[in-house]
């Protein structure tokens, strides 16, 4: 090799090694203290809109350290209807964790929200949003009280679960897609139907809502299609086949705004896996399913 | 720098490394795998001692098969080390009574607690690793003055490159096969190096090839890719071979030594050797597919994506020094497969006990193949999935060789010049940040990541995983005073947590028990793994008590419940 060379290829090294030396000194180097953390729930405790997470990794220490993001309004199940929300990101984050895949998957096909402002709390970002083509929130179906019934009959209410004759339902977070949702947890008897009502609904000018199956290892194991349908005044406004394939799996109808009688009927079924022994109850797939109404402005 | 200082600086190098992985990984969590080796270990010394106190009875098929039908899936012979390694150091366990398990016992010269006694003869195999790659590198260096440093730089750079990488640190202290099979491997290839031209390296080789496979599976491929560096060395010789060269000894030592080695340390193969060899190449071959977390995407059916092991790689060692392994690599093939370069008349006539006896070693080619293969074979489509970066571990002695080789050429090309002092000041930037990463990451080396993606937190950004072994316990419950109450261990190993309670680090109320009971959770961060995170939130609420991080990204967290509200 010529000296030339050898000079040529020490200098690309010795640049590469200079990046490095320059990276590790941030990379290897704890940023997130308590006092960081003291500042970002300072900042966050008095403000009434959902805060989401920007650096999804965050998350342990977020619940550790902010009660905000132990509450269940952290635990949105999409955008729609949330006109204005936070974001807490990391600074050395892509784009100091102001948006994140999940949120992306959060936002379905309503257009980017605007970025009003970020508030730089040491190592914590805190970005404000708005986003006008949200709508607003007009009923949640998991918070009214609702009636349940299977093909044998009403479902008992007691200490927050419905017990059926086929099965049983509660409303809790469950594991769809790797993420927490807050959903009603159903688990139902093989081609069992599952009916939950409410006779006099406050609607708005949509209906939205998602089905997803929990848990990791039952999805594997599981890959029965679910079905779907929405009766407006016992009119039926919409039918979905839905698999654990499609993840949070969105669905939505257009309602009249006004009060009526809703009624979801959801067919799971399979509640069972497959081993290589064969088809077993245990460990069951469970069902997660939320429905807003909700006032959107005309597409 | 002379042979014998050379030795001894290549000696105290290695020891240097044992002694600070012995007391390092004191604070390195038990992985899954130990757990069930820390048993198998138990149970392989304790009839390797019987064997000496009673050889008939230890020797019968019933009492062989019942003490090595633990963890038969992988070979015995470090196991059997291990158990003896603590029979003769271990401490003491406590002199309480123990609920679920007997104490550890107290060793000939008891030194160490029993885990880090088991982990003991890895670790040395660790210290031989770099002890060889520092001779290994040094000899790269062509005849220079006795006051030049290059051989000392070459040998430094070689065993630098290698154990100072997080993960290579992580994984050579622990009492796992995957850097012990990495530095048996190093050994047999440079005793094969030797065996080409000298009859007693190559009768070692056999019996070389055996204790490696004894370690690991990795090694079966060893005698492939030796085979192919020999049949290259012959073509590229240009000469019509002659019959010695033909049925070379090396290889009829591998062949006939190699097997009887392999049955000579594994009691398990005795009563059916052919039965239970394929018993556990199927196990292999059909190997279980474990999940793994790729930039955000959780597979755990093949294939992975083909850049897997690659971009892993790089996500993990540090550029600079892949650069520099990456150049010495090119330059020895280069060199080596170069037609251009006339071979050189051979000084000695080569023989059945030295077949290439006055041919030239193509070391730059040998290399090659060892560090680009198992990469290669991580990357095929059809491979099982199996884990992170440590089953190609196996090719970083040898890109730490390349790398040596690669300072050695662009060090003789400055020789003299005014910059001669250049590639030494540049080796010691490269690899500084292998270093600064390998201490950051202790005690959490699985989890760490090279400067240029961003350390931890970078690597979280770009979904790559943070570990997968049940590792990372809170230090606060590793304490026999802790007050823990029922807990809900998640991804710690039950054999794993016995052995924290055959030491006495394991609290007595801290009684294992499901998420419904627990009074405190673990959950140790894996994408597939969120579920049983919930699982504790309905019993536990949300928000953890204490977060294992590495970088500020959380590892492992501790979920308390409050007794009051329960």
């Amino acid at each position: 090799m010529t000296p030339r060379r050898a000079h040529i290829l020490l200098a690309i090294l010795a640049t590469v090694a200079a990046l490095e030396w320059i990276s590790a000194a941030s990379a290897y180097r704890s940023t997130l203290s308590q006092a960081a953390w003291d500042r970002a729930a300072a900042a966050i405790d008095p403000l009434t809109e959902p805060v989401l997470l920007g650096t999804p990794w965050l998350d342990p220490l977020a619940r550790q350290h902010i009660p905000a993001f132990t509450r269940d309004a952290a635990l949105v199940p999409d955008l729609h209807g949330v006109p204005r929300f936070h974001v807490l990101g990391h600074a050395g984050s892509p784009h100091a964790g102001a948006w994140s895949s999940e949120l992306t998957e959060d936002q379905g096909e309503l257009p980017p929200p605007i970025l009003t402002a970020s508030e730089h709390l040491g190592p914590l970002v805190l970005h404000h949003y708005e986003q006008p083509a949200a709508g607003a929130l007009v009923t949640d179906l998991l918070a009214a009280p609702l009636q349940l019934r299977d093909d044998r009959g009403v479902c008992r209410l007691s200490s927050g679960t419905w017990t059926c004759k086929l099965g049983t339902a509660q409303v809790r977070p469950l594991e769809v897609g790797y993420r927490p949702r807050r959903c009603l947890a159903i688990h139902l008897a093989d081609s069992a139907t599952l009916e939950i009502s409410h006779p006099s609904l406050l609607l708005g000018t949509v209906l939205r809502g998602h089905l997803g199956f929990a848990d990791f290892n039952s999805r594997l194991r599981n890959d029965a299609p679910a079905q779907l349908e929405l009766h407006i005044d016992d009119t039926l406004v919409g039918r979905w086949t839905l698999t654990d394939n499609q993840g949070w799996a969105a669905f939505a109808a257009r309602t009249t705004p006004g009060t009526h009688a809703v009624r979801v009927r959801l067919t799971p079924l399979l509640a069972g896996t497959w081993t290589p022994e064969g088809y077993t109850d245990h460990p069951a797939r469970l069902a997660c399913l939320e429905l807003r109404a909700l006032t959107e402005a005309a597409p | 720098m002379t042979p014998r200082r050379r030795l001894l600086l290549a000696a105290l190098l290695g020891l240097l490394t044992t002694l600070l992985l012995s007391l390092g990984h004191r604070q390195v969590g038990y992985v899954r795998d130990e757990g069930i080796y820390f048993a198998a270990s138990r149970q392989y010394a304790a009839w390797t001692a019987r064997l000496l106190t009673d050889p008939a009875a230890a020797l019968t098929a019933r009492e062989r098969d019942r003490a090595f039908t633990t963890n038969h899936e992988h070979p015995a012979f470090l196991k059997i080390v291990a158990g003896i390694s603590a029979r003769l150091l271990a401490e003491p366990g406590p002199a309480t009574t123990l609920k679920t398990q007997e104490r550890a016992p107290a060793g000939l010269l008891p030194l160490l607690p029993e885990g880090a006694a088991m982990r003991l003869p890895a670790q040395l195999l660790a210290g031989l690793a770099v002890a060889l790659l520092f001779l290994a590198g040094a000899a790269l260096s062509p005849p220079v003055p006795k006051t030049s440093r290059l051989p000392l730089l070459a040998g430094l750079c070689a065993a630098l490159w290698f154990i100072a990488l997080p993960h290579v640190w992580f994984h050579a202290g622990l009492h796992c096969f995957d850097v012990p099979v990495a530095a048996a491997t190093l050994a047999v290839v440079l005793i094969y190096r030797r065996a080409l031209h000298h009859r007693g390296w190559a009768l070692a080789l056999g019996p070389a090839l055996g204790v490696a496979i004894s370690i690991k599976h990795n090694a079966l491929f060893i005698p492939l890719l030796l085979g192919l560096h020999y049949l290259a060395c012959l073509a590229l010789a240009r000469r019509r071979p002659t019959r010695g060269q033909l049925l070379p000894l090396p290889f009829l030592s591998m062949a006939v030594l190699a097997p009887l080695t392999v049955l000579a340390l594994w009691p398990w193969l005795w009563t059916d050797p052919l039965g239970r060899l394929s018993e556990y190449v199927e196990f292999h071959r059909l190997h279980a597919y474990y999940n793994t977390e790729y930039l955000g995407i959780n597979y755990n059916r093949p294939p992975l994506p083909i850049s897997y092991p690659f971009v892993l790689t790089w996500a993990t060692v540090p550029t600079g020094a892949l650069l520099l392994a990456l150049f010495g690599l090119a330059a020895g093939l280069r060199r080596d497969l170069s037609f251009k370069t006339a071979t050189p008349v051979p000084s000695a006539s080569p023989t059945w006990t030295a077949p290439l006896a006055g041919r030239p070693a193509r070391d730059g080619l040998l290399f090659a193949l060892f560090a680009a293969f198992p990469l290669l074979l991580i990357a095929a489509p059809n491979i099982p999935i199996f884990g992170g970066t440590k089953h190609w571990l196996t090719a970083y002695p040898f890109l730490a060789l390349a790398a040596a080789s690669g300072f050695v050429t662009l060090a003789t090309s400055l020789q003299t010049t005014r910059t001669r002092h250049l590639p030494a000041v540049v080796l010691a930037l490269v690899l500084v940040p292998g270093l600064w990463s390998t201490i950051d990451g202790h005690p959490h080396g699985l989890s760490q990541y090279a400067p240029l993606i961003g350390g931890p937190r970078g690597a979280a950004d770009s979904g790559l995983l943070r570990g997968f072994w049940g590792h990372s316990v809170p230090p606060s419950i590793l304490h026999p005073d802790a007050s823990v109450g029922p807990i809900y261990l998640h991804d710690l190993a039950e054999l794993a947590r016995l052995q924290y309670e055959r030491e006495g680090r394991w609290p007595a109320d801290a009684t294992p028990t499901g998420p419904a009971r627990a009074r405190t959770g673990l959950l140790f961060h894996e994408r597939h793994m969120r579920t049983h995170e919930l699982d504790l939130w309905s019993h536990l609420g949300r928000a953890p008590a204490e977060v294992v991080s590495q970088g500020d990204v959380p590892l492992t967290s501790l979920y308390r419940g409050d007794p009051a509200t329960r």
